[in-house]
Parts: C-alpha cells; sequence; structure tokens
C-alpha cells in the first residue's frame, strides 16, 4: 500500500508538478518579452529586465534539459552516474564548470580587489590540485568504485564501519559546502532581482531538487557543461575588454592597478592577506588536497565509460580551468583599475556597491555595459545552482548508496527502493540547505567554505590516497585516521579565529589560524599509518592480502563486472 | 581470482606498472614541486616575490610564478595524457590480450 502511495506520488510529481515548472517559469519570461518589446522609458531599470529575462531563459532552458533527462534516467546507474554515458568532453567541462564556481569569478575576484597578489593562491591551489588527480587517482577510482569515492575506501575493507565513518566525513563537506553555496546565492540574488533573502534561498533549493531528483547525473552534467561554457565566454569577453584598455599590455595593467590601489606595489607580491608561513602553508595545503577530497568532484569520474574517457576528462577540465584562472587574473586586476575609485560603483558612505563580491559584477557592467551585466549575473546565479545540484547529487548516493543499500539494508534491494531512498535523500538534503542557510543568513560563510575544504583535506582525501596505493592499510587504520582528521579539522577551526573571534566573541582564538589543514591532515597520515601497523588481527592480514587484486583492477580494469562497467 | 594472480605475475603488467608509476609519480613531482616553490616563495622569500622583473617594471616574480605553475598544470596534463595514449594503453591492450580478455 505504502509502495502504491509512494509510486502514485511520484508519478504525479513528475506527471503534474514538472509542466507546472515549466508554465511558471515561462509566464514570467512572457511577460518581461513583452515588457522589453516596447520602449524602455524607465531607464533606471534596465539592468534589471536583462538580467531577469536572462535568468529566466537559463531557468526554463535548465528545466527543459532536465525534462528531457528524466525520461532517460531509470535506473540507479543513470541516476548517479548517467549511464557511464557522458563523453569526455562534456565530463571534463562539468568538472571545469564545478570549480569556476560563484566562489572563483565573484569570490577570486573580491579577493585580488581586496589583496592583490595574496588571493593567487586560490586559483595557483586549484591548477597544482588538478594534475595530481589526474596523474595519481582518476583512472584508478573509475576502475575501483561505481558511484561514489566511498567504495574505493571500502574496496578491501571491512564495509560497515569504514562507509560509515568516510559517509561522516564525506556528508560534512557536502553540508558545509551547501551552506557556504546557499548563503551566496541567497545574497546574491537578493541583490540582483531584489528578492527577500528567504524566498531566494527556497527558490535555489527548489530549483536544485528539481534538478537533481529528475534528472539525476546527466541533467546535473548539462547543467554545469552550459554554464561553465558561458562563463567561459563571458570571462574571455570581460578579459579581453580590460585587456584593450591597458593596450594589451600586462605591464601597464599591473602598474595602473598598483597606482590605484591604496596598498599600492604591496598588491603585486605577497604579504597583504596572509600574514604567518604557517597561514601561507595551511591555505596552500587546504586548497590543494582539500580538493582531492571533494566527494562531489570525484563523483564525476564514475559517469564516463572507462578509465581512459577520465582521463581524457581530467585533461579537458584542466585546460578550461587553467584558461579560466588566468582569465581570472586579468579580470581580478582589472577590477582595480576600473572599478576602485569609480564613483558609479559606491554608495555615499564610500563603500562599494554589494560588498566584495560583487567587483566582478561591476567590472562586468564597466566594460559591457547592461546587457553584459544582466548575461553574468545570470551566470553567476546559474552558477550556484548547478554546484549546488551536483553537491546535492553526490549527498543523495552518500545516504542512498553508502548508508542505505550498502550498510543498513538487510537482505537484497530493488531498483525502485534505491531511487525512492535518493529522491527522499535529495529532499532531505534539500530542506536541511534551506534551514541552513536562513540560519546562517549573517554569518561569515568565508569559515564555512574554509571548513569544508579543510575536512575535506584531513578526512577524505588521508584514507582515499592510502587505500590506493599503501597495502598495509586496515579497517582500524582508515577509521582511526578518519575520526583524528574529523575531529582536529572541526576542533580547530572551532577554535580558531574563524568561530571562537568571530562567531563566539571571545578576544582571542585559542588556535591562531583559520586553516587547521597544517596540523590535522598531516596527524590523520600518521594515525592511519599507525593504527595499521599496530594491527595484527586476522582481518587485518585478509585486508592487506586482497591489495594485490585491488592493484591489478585498479591499473587495468580487470574484474569490473558487466554491470559495473555501466 | 586467479585471473588476478595471473596477471600479478605477469611480466607485462610488472612492466607496465612500474613504467606507469615512474612516469605517474615525476608528473607529479614536477607539478607539486613547481607548487612548492612558489608556496614557499610566498611564506619565506616574500620579498623576492614583489621583486619586478626588470626595474621600473610592474611584472614581479610572484605573480609570474603564479601564471607559470597553472601553465605548468595545463601543459603537464597534456604531456601526460599524450604518453598514456601512446604507451600504457598499447601496453595494456596487449597485455589485456595475452590474458585472454577480449
Amino acid at each position: 500500500m505504502s509502495n502504491f502511495i509512494s509510486r502514485t506520488v511520484e508519478k504525479t510529481i513528475s506527471r503534474i508538478l514538472l509542466p507546472v515548472y515549466f508554465l511558471l517559469s515561462f509566464f514570467p519570461l512572457t511577460v518581461v518579452a513583452a515588457d522589453s518589446s516596447g520602449p524602455q522609458v524607465v531607464g533606471k531599470q534596465p539592468l534589471d529586465m536583462a538580467a531577469i529575462s536572462m535568468f529566466f531563459i537559463f531557468v526554463a532552458a535548465t528545466l527543459g534539459i532536465t525534462w528531457w533527462a528524466a525520461r532517460k534516467t531509470k535506473t540507479r546507474d543513470d541516476f548517479y552516474a548517467a549511464g557511464g554515458g557522458i563523453k569526455p568532453w562534456q565530463n571534463g567541462t562539468a568538472i571545469a564548470g564545478d570549480f569556476m564556481s560563484a566562489a572563483t569569478f565573484l569570490g577570486i575576484t573580491g579577493a585580488i580587489y581586496g589583496f592583490g597578489f595574496d588571493a593567487l593562491i586560490l586559483a595557483v591551489g586549484v591548477m597544482a590540485a588538478w594534475p595530481v588527480i589526474l596523474f595519481m587517482m582518476a583512472e584508478k577510482l573509475r576502475n575501483l568504485g561505481s558511484y561514489t569515492f566511498i567504495d574505493v575506501v571500502s574496496y578491501r575493507l571491512e564495509k560497515k564501519p569504514v562507509r560509515i565513518i568516510a559517509a561522516i566525513g564525506s556528508l560534512s563537506v557536502i553540508i558545509f559546502y551547501l551552506i557556504a553555496q546557499m548563503v551566496g546565492a541567497g545574497k546574491l540574488v537578493e541583490l540582483l532581482f531584489g528578492l527577500n533573502y528567504d524566498y531566494a534561498v527556497i527558490l535555489v533549493s527548489f530549483l536544485m531538487i528539481c534538478y537533481v531528483s529528475f534528472g539525476g547525473m546527466l541533467a546535473t552534467t548539462w547543467v554545469q557543461l552550459i554554464k561553465a561554457i558561458l562563463l567561459l565566454i563571458g570571462g574571455t569577453f570581460i578579459a579581453f575588454m580590460v585587456m584593450k584598455n591597458v593596450h594589451f599590455s600586462l605591464e601597464e595593467l599591473f602598474a595602473s592597478a598598483a597606482r590605484i590601489h591604496p596598498a599600492g606595489n604591496a598588491i603585486l607580491g605577497p604579504g597583504l592577506w596572509l600574514k604567518s608561513p604557517t597561514a601561507i602553508i595551511s591555505i596552500a595545503l587546504t586548497m590543494m588536497f582539500g580538493i582531492m577530497g571533494l566527494p562531489h568532484i570525484l563523483m564525476r569520474f564514475f559517469t564516463v565509460k572507462d578509465a581512459k574517457d577520465a582521463r581524457q576528462s581530467v585533461f579537458v577540465a584542466t585546460s578550461l580551468m587553467g584558461y579560466f584562472y588566468l582569465l581570472i587574473i586579468i579580470i581580478g586586476y582589472g577590477a582595480i583599475v576600473f572599478v576602485m575609485g569609480n564613483a558609479d560603483y559606491y554608495d555615499a558612505a564610500g563603500k562599494i556597491l554589494g560588498g566584495g563580491n560583487m567587483v566582478a559584477l561591476h567590472l562586468t557592467q564597466y566594460v559591457g555595459g547592461d546587457l553584459m551585466l544582466g548575461f553574468m549575473s545570470a551566470v553567476a546565479f546559474a552558477t550556484i545552482l548547478a554546484v549546488v545540484a551536483g553537491l546535492t547529487l553526490s549527498g543523495a548516493a552518500t545516504i542512498e548508496h553508502d548508508l542505505y543499500t550498502e550498510t543498513f539494508k538487510s537482505g537484497p534491494v530493488t531498483n525502485r527502493d534505491e531511487i525512492r531512498v535518493s529522491r527522499w535523500a535529495t529532499f532531505a538534503i534539500g530542506a536541511v540547505s534551506v534551514g541552513l542557510g536562513i540560519a546562517f543568513e549573517n554569518q561569515n560563510v568565508a569559515f564555512i567554505a574554509s571548513l569544508a575544504l579543510a575536512i575535506a583535506a584531513s578526512v577524505n582525501f588521508p584514507i582515499l590516497i592510502m587505500s590506493l596505493y599503501w597495502p598495509g592499510m586496515t579497517t582500524r587504520g582508515a577509521v582511526a585516521g578518519a575520526i583524528v582528521g574529523l575531529v582536529l579539522s572541526i576542533g580547530l577551526i572551532i577554535l580558531g579565529p574563524g568561530v571562537w573571534t568571530a562567531v563566539l566573541g571571545y578576544a582571542k582564538p585559542v588556535f591562531p589560524d583559520v586553516y587547521p589543514t597544517f596540523y590535522s591532515m598531516p596527524l590523520a597520515f600518521i594515525t592511519i599509518w599507525l593504527f595499521s601497523v599496530l594491527d595484527k588481527s586476522p582481518r587485518a592480514d585478509r585486508e592487506r592480502a586482497l591489495f594485490e587484486a585491488q592493484y591489478v583492477r585498479s591499473e587495468t580494469g580487470i574484474g569490473i563486472t558487466k554491470a559495473r562497467r555501466h | 581470482m586467479e585471473q588476478t594472480e595471473r596477471c600479478f605475475a605477469h611480466p607485462k603488467f610488472k612492466r607496465l606498472v612500474r613504467t606507469r608509476g615512474r612516469v605517474s609519480l615525476l608528473f607529479s613531482v614536477v607539478i607539486t614541486l613547481g607548487y612548492g616553490l612558489y608556496v614557499a616563495g610566498m611564506a619565506f622569500a616574500p620579498a623576492f616575490m614583489s621583486r619586478p622583473l626588470e626595474d621600473g617594471g610592474s611584472m614581479t616574480y610572484g605573480i609570474l610564478s603564479a601564471i607559470v605553475v597553472i601553465v605548468t598544470g595545463m601543459i603537464s596534463s597534456g604531456l601526460y595524457i599524450w604518453w598514456m595514449d601512446r604507451h600504457f594503453d598499447v601496453l595494456k591492450q596487449e597485455l589485456l590480450k595475452e590474458l585472454g580478455y577480449e
């Protein structure tokens, strides 16, 4: 009976609600179109018109993709891994899209605007991480796993404890990352479209649930892909216009920026943002190794046909990201030249309109006018949608695949059950992120994002890389290491300046740095090693002996069953 | 299981993983070293990183090194893919054939 009801509900949702979403999203579009066909007398609001109509075009297009993807998404394999049918260039562009996020385009530009050179580490760290993922991890992951990186970690270890602790690490990363994205999205929509913050968060969550629960990985990938291409086009245009304005000379760009910025030549070298060597090394470690432990990124390796395609897609991703980060350097310093001190972008009190994260959009307006601003605003919003969709999907995969099916459910699980549980997990994650997004509205979200990366670097990355390369790792070592990494990274962030002083209001932080990775990541590794070598149980011997088979499969793909081949 | 053991003992498998391991390690060391130098420069030699390439210029060693690490990441990925397609995949196909797959 209950099964019948849930099936009916599912059918109702997909048959009735989906067209309703279409109507809702097309309706304002036609209104906007009718409005903008007339003469634009208002004058003051062309930005909103352009931005809002682009926004609705995008939403309508992505819902169309979702509808198309929903018809092709039938099994769990389709849902999490798009049936393994994503082409390398598509997957690579989507991976790049995950990194060309609002945090990159708006955040790094804003950070360069404020601090100059020090902010570049946010881009350089990513570009150091990706090639290493390619050289050391991508193909092995594809050969060993099916939906999540936890498959790989638990490959030869005892499933239950390893999956549980890895799932806790994974879900913490996802939730913290989601909060940061949600708050960013809410603020952005509030600012761009004048929509109330709470409604904005609900809207983002609603669209994200829609993409993920109906379209699965196929829709999530295509939304990310399209957005990435749009962002690349927009970024190229802005950087080109900036370079045109400085006569295509980097020398002139940096010199003008140093002339205008109050810190002068200091923006061309280190020291304005990161004050101590430990702070620099910690953020360097967090950037590089945190990325290697992001569940929603690692998940993308399972969407392609085989290891070769996984490899190709990382190459596409690295090239596109590298190109985009080079653009961001130009855009960041360009923002100093053309936005800083430009009275159009400051309020009466001398503060930049919309805060530091908006300088990229102000620059867009300066070089490209209101139409370009509308386009880039819609793309920035799309970026957040695409990233939260990817995060939610990997969260749903962890809950359903790693926890429900592989750990807590005894007995066989039908395909229908799996899809049902993952849809419920998607709704649950959506609801949680709305709640937390609203709760954290006025908090500093930078520390939340840093928490996500720090946990990824201190929990997910150590157990993953050790499981791939160290035959000696045992269940006990993996679980102990993950617990140490988790407790230390969260504990030190709470005791650090991000929470202890900024949120709890104490005068001095107990732990001086924002990023705990300098301590938490090495200690996680040491714990894994120590507990593994001390583990003399028969189980540990069995696990070490299994490494040979894992190694063969990770290198050659021998042993992947037909079903797992997609 | 038996298949795996046969593969593990196969001389071509040994050659395959040894060369691949070396290549992966070499590339990883190159990029990690580049990034490490950049980070070490920021942490321990800020004066050098702030110095312009030429007197009176504005392009500093720091900005140049950031660009170099980014470009190195792109180029090394390309070279790695090229090597893997040319050598690793060919050897792997031979191995799989000899073991009786496809």
